[in-house]
């Protein structure tokens, strides 16, 4: 798939968009591909986590292209989506191995994302909450 | 598309806020998009009807919601709010004073009507 095709993403539904964007974004996390990550997450992207804690894209991208965070796996199991218009809402079960002081941990992330189709579609926003 | 301002989008998070307090049914029904994916700092969701339907029956209170910081965007078209919030409610006779975080997303009408969302206990 070329997602620079303007004629091909034009064709592409905000269902088609978010079904690849979601297992990317995963996958380049688990990949530490910062590359990947910084083209799919919205300049603006914001990810509060369990917490309360508000981390950026570059927060994100950041502890992730370090190493501060490391997922081993990632699987989502999708519970609900909501589409409307250019944009689209997902909540997700995903199942996260998380690598900690040379050990992996798994965790579940109950995890709502925001899509917006603009610009070829991109993640405006996560929030999560773990198991 | 309909477009909304940021003006638009942060006049109805703040129009959810005073229904949820006074328990007006009318404007928060009229505020929720009827696929609303709404999902409680505890992990829980539930959709539009049983969110309002908590209200209706008392078995949800909204007692006070104070803002403390609410962030407003417009992202690739799409209408983001995050915020933090000083909440006082009772859910199912047990009150709660909590402080959270939350991302409201809204659609891309007019009026904007709520989405998405799902909130985190502020740990502090």
């Amino acid at each position: 798939m070329c997602r620079n095709d303007r004629t091909f993403l034009e064709e592409l539904t905000i269902s088609d968009i978010i079904d690849q964007i979601e297992a990317e974004v995963l996958e380049a996390i688990v990949r530490a591909d910062v590359a990947l990550l910084e083209r799919l997450l919205h300049p603006a992207f914001t990810y509060i986590h369990s917490n309360g804690h508000l981390e950026t894209r570059d927060d994100l991208v950041n502890v992730i292209g370090t190493g501060a965070r490391v997922w081993s796996k990632a699987v989502a199991e999708r519970v609900s989506r909501v589409d409307h218009r250019d944009l689209a809402a997902t909540l997700s079960r995903v199942r996260v191995g998380l690598v900690y002081e040379g050990r992996d941990y798994q965790t579940q992330l109950v995890l709502t994302a925001v899509y917006a189709k603009k610009d070829g579609g991109r993640v405006v926003a996560w929030h999560g909450w773990h198991a | 598309m309909q477009s909304n301002s940021l003006a638009a989008v942060e006049a109805a998070d703040a129009r959810r806020i005073d229904a949820l307090v006074t328990a007006d049914l009318a404007a928060l029904s009229e505020g929720l998009h009827d696929d609303l994916v709404l999902t409680h700092s505890n992990g829980s969701h539930e959709g539009k009807q049983a969110f309002v339907a908590a209200i209706a029956d008392g078995s949800r209170r909204y007692r006070a919601i104070a803002p403390r910081k609410i962030v407003t965007s417009i992202r690739g078209g799409v209408p983001v709010v995050t915020g933090i919030v000083a909440i006082k409610s009772e859910a199912n006779g047990q009150a709660y004073d909590i402080t959270a975080a939350y991302t409201a997303i809204y659609t891309t009408e007019s009026p904007p009507r709520l989405i998405a969302y799902q909130a985190s206990l502020v740990s502090e």
